[in-house]
């Protein structure tokens, strides 16, 4: 059995942090949202041109996607979160976040599940090229997908048991 | 964390690592905003383990999915094996994706917090409050070394037994003494003048 020592460590960053001086905690948020601004058009961009090498490199029109690696597509959309700047563009990061889910999904089992793949594809061009979709067509898009992740762990649960 | 709380992030010495350069960009913009003056950028988890070796930080936050030496891996280094000067620096993770098993990663490995991207100045900034206000024990054993993984204090679930001897029960019970009226808990809160 491995036995546990338990110590006291000094904590270098609370006596930086309340030593006085500084800034309130409201202009240092609204400090860094305004640092945050002046990437914002060169994020959208990256953002936009990664969504285009993914309908490109796995979009219905691809050819040869059904040799590719899942694990490639999981690390461009996992980029869209990485270089998104938060509600840049609503809805944008449910999508990936579920794209990931399923590409998850799409690994572990080694194969791939196309028709959910490119119906993520299409929210995400949806959404990339209509800056004024409306909140609720957004909303709807995210829980019909949502309900196809759910339909596919129901179906994984199911197929496991 | 109140908007009126003052914070002093002036003279921290905070390291960022993200193989991504825009996600770096992102997050050097939110810490320069709260008033960090050094930031060091690295671009992966093995150019951080060197520059780790050579001065001390107080506050590390790295991506958790790189190639090569990822996040996980980084603050397990730096919690077993990391130099004196930052063995106990805070570590907070980021994740695009916070798959179940990352964010158990994230807990074993000995960092202090997960940040689910995109990064938004105010999640980073309450985590970095938070590291800095609480109070963890440091635990170190042959399977873990880092902050105290179960520090809530919110006892056991409901049915089970305490594991130590710190731990709440889970039964509330029937109150022993009457409720505080309310003069008496404003006597609490209100600011008194101190005659030295």
């Amino acid at each position: 059995m491995s036995l546990a020592r338990r110590y006291r460590v000094p904590n270098r960053l609370r006596a930086m942090l309340f030593d006085g001086g500084g800034k309130r905690v409201g202009e240092a948020l609204a400090d860094a949202e305004a640092g945050l601004s002046t990437l914002a058009e060169a994020c959208e961009t990256t953002v936009r041109s990664l969504i285009v090498e993914i309908e490109a490199a796995f979009g219905p029109a691809s050819r040869g996607r059904e040799r590719s690696n899942p694990r490639d597509l999981y690390d461009l959309v996992a980029r869209i979160i990485d270089s998104s700047i938060s509600q840049a563009s609503p809805g944008l990061i449910e999508i990936c976040t579920n794209f990931c889910d399923l590409l998850d999904g799409c690994q572990e089992q080694n194969r791939w599940d196309w028709p959910a793949v490119d119906v993520h594809i299409a929210a995400l061009h949806l959404l990339s090229v209509d800056a004024s979709l409306p909140a609720d067509a957004r909303l709807r898009i995210i829980s019909g997908l949502a309900q196809l992740r759910q339909r596919r762990a129901e179906a994984a649960a199911c197929g496991s048991s | 964390m109140l908007p009126n709380t003052r914070v002093n992030l002036e003279k921290l010495e905070v390291m960022l690592v993200d193989d991504n350069s825009q996600s770096l960009d992102i997050l050097a913009q939110v810490v320069s905003g709260f008033g960090v003056r050094k930031i060091v950028r690295c671009v992966s988890g093995d150019e951080a383990r060197s520059q780790l070796l050579k001065a001390a930080y107080d506050l590390v936050l790295t991506d958790a999915q790189m190639p090569g030496l990822d996040g996980y891996e980084l603050a397990s280094w730096l919690r077993h094996n990391g130099p004196d000067q930052n063995r106990f620096v805070p570590v907070i993770l980021f994740a695009a994706h916070t798959r179940h098993s990352d964010v158990a990663r994230a807990r074993d490995c000995g960092a202090n917090y997960l940040i689910a991207k995109p990064v938004t100045p105010r999640t980073v900034l309450e985590r970095i409050y938070w590291v800095a206000r609480e109070d963890r024990i440091f635990v170190e054993s042959d399977t873990y070394a880092g902050p105290d993984r179960r520090f809530r204090r919110e006892g056991p679930p409901p049915g089970m037994a305490g594991r130590r001897s710190g731990d709440l029960s889970a039964a509330v019970g029937h109150a022993e003494t009457p409720n505080l009226s309310q003069d008496q808990i404003d006597s609490l809160m209100k600011p008194k003048k101190v005659s030295l």
